[in-house]
């Protein structure tokens, strides 16, 4: 057996393919020939090294995925002929989308994974917008009003929620004039007339 | 009671009983995954070119020729998604000309007593020398030493002769090798 032969028939040797006869021949010729038993040793190596290799786990997005497209084509066998395997423009094929039904929760996803981050965005806004008024105390006037608004709904109420407000607003105004004195406004008591009209007097 | 061969689940499948796929995806999914893996280098890559096998297997279920083995026309469609996959990416540029003349033999023709390879478990670089082939000796050595078909088999999934097989993974291992060494000696005078 020449070396060029030999090493053809190597392949088999290495992958457990080769008849008995070859075996012999092959055999017999390496004990001979030391370039072919270096390169057989060496090819033993990396073909036993491919063989150890741990395969990748798939992910079960995987499983899903065929499951899915399992049930759609047993409901509709149809979908296969009409389904598609398209590609973005890396190449990337999506999972089994029919392209001539556009799904609206695809066009939605995209939608929102194209503008995420304005959504996050807009969300943090909100969200600090909402927790700045927790922490800000609450003024007597809002308190009355939420009262005159939700609760007791009597027109006596709403006169006196009126009459305080003018009150508020006047004493604001007298602060404003007498700026060099430093007014420092209580914190007004509950909206009841005669507290109002003490003041006033 | 015996399991349902491969083949047998197929013809089922093709007779209608779309079912029975879902056995024959338990039994080779993660075989056909690493095979993406290996082919495409991208672990979501794969996982969509993978669905896109099973979802071809029933498209095209009336091909399946119950005389030859299930495996080679999985691999075979698996080979063709790949393949669809780079012309895709890449149409200028096809990745799976044969190269039965041109594979540089002087590279590793006549390997130096120093150039016999010791693994010693470094699989990782095995890996890395594994990726960086050309896509079609990727492909016969994850056909032919990761996957263990057949010679015969893999033949009929490249639509070659068998002896032409053996000529290509016996070049293959050895660019594989020369690929190796080149990363090792990299390594080493990196430290």
């Amino acid at each position: 057996m020449k070396c060029e032969e030999a090493r053809i028939q190597l392949a088999d040797l290495v992958t457990g393919e080769a008849s008995q006869t070859s075996t012999k021949k092959l055999e017999q010729h390496l004990m001979d020939c030391a370039g072919c038993r270096r390169e057989f040793a060496g090819l033993g190596e990396l073909s036993a090294g491919l063989r150890m290799m741990e395969p990748t786990k798939p992910p079960g997005s995987l499983r899903i995925g065929f499951e899915s497209m399992l049930q759609e084509a047993i409901r509709n066998p149809r979908s296969l002929e009409n389904g598609a395997i398209s590609a973005d423009k890396t190449g990337r094929s999506a999972n089994l989308r029919r392209e001539d039904e556009p799904s609206i929760h695809g066009w939605l996803g995209k939608l929102v994974m194209q503008h995420r981050w304005n959504l996050a965005g807009l969300a943090f806004c909100c969200l600090t917008t909402a927790c700045l008024q927790l922490a800000t105390p609450a003024d007597p006037i809002s308190i009355a009003s939420a009262q005159g608004k939700s609760g007791r709904k009597s027109s006596e109420q709403l006169a006196e929620v009126r009459e305080f407000r003018r009150f508020y607003a006047e004493l604001l105004e007298m602060r404003e004039r007498k700026s060099g004195i430093s007014v420092v406004l209580p914190v007004p008591p509950a909206p009841r007339s005669e507290n109002v009209r003490a003041v006033r007097g | 009671m015996e399991k349902a061969t491969d083949n047998e689940l197929m013809v089922r499948v093709k007779a209608g009983d779309l079912e029975r796929l879902g056995e024959l995806f338990d039994r080779h999914h993660v075989r056909l995954f690493n095979f993406m893996v290996h082919l495409v280098n991208n672990r979501q890559l794969a996982e969509d070119l993978t669905q896109d096998v099973f979802h071809r297997m029933l498209k095209y279920r009336e091909s399946f020729d119950p005389q030859h083995t299930f495996l080679s026309w999985m691999f075979r469609i698996a080979r063709r998604v790949s393949q669809d996959h780079w012309s895709r990416i890449q149409p200028e540029a096809p990745k799976f000309i044969e190269q039965d003349g041109d594979a540089p033999e002087s590279a590793c023709e006549k390997p130096g007593p120093d150039e016999v390879l010791i693994l010693s478990q470094d699989l990782e670089m095995l890996g890395k020398a594994l990726a960086g082939l050309a896509t079609e000796k990727r492909e016969i050595l994850i056909l032919s030493q990761i996957e263990r078909l057949r010679h015969e088999e893999i033949a009929r999934i490249l639509g070659c002769e068998t002896g032409a097989v053996k000529v290509r993974v016996h070049r293959a291992l050895k660019l594989l090798r020369a690929e190796y060494l080149t990363l090792m000696r990299g390594r080493e005078q990196a430290v």
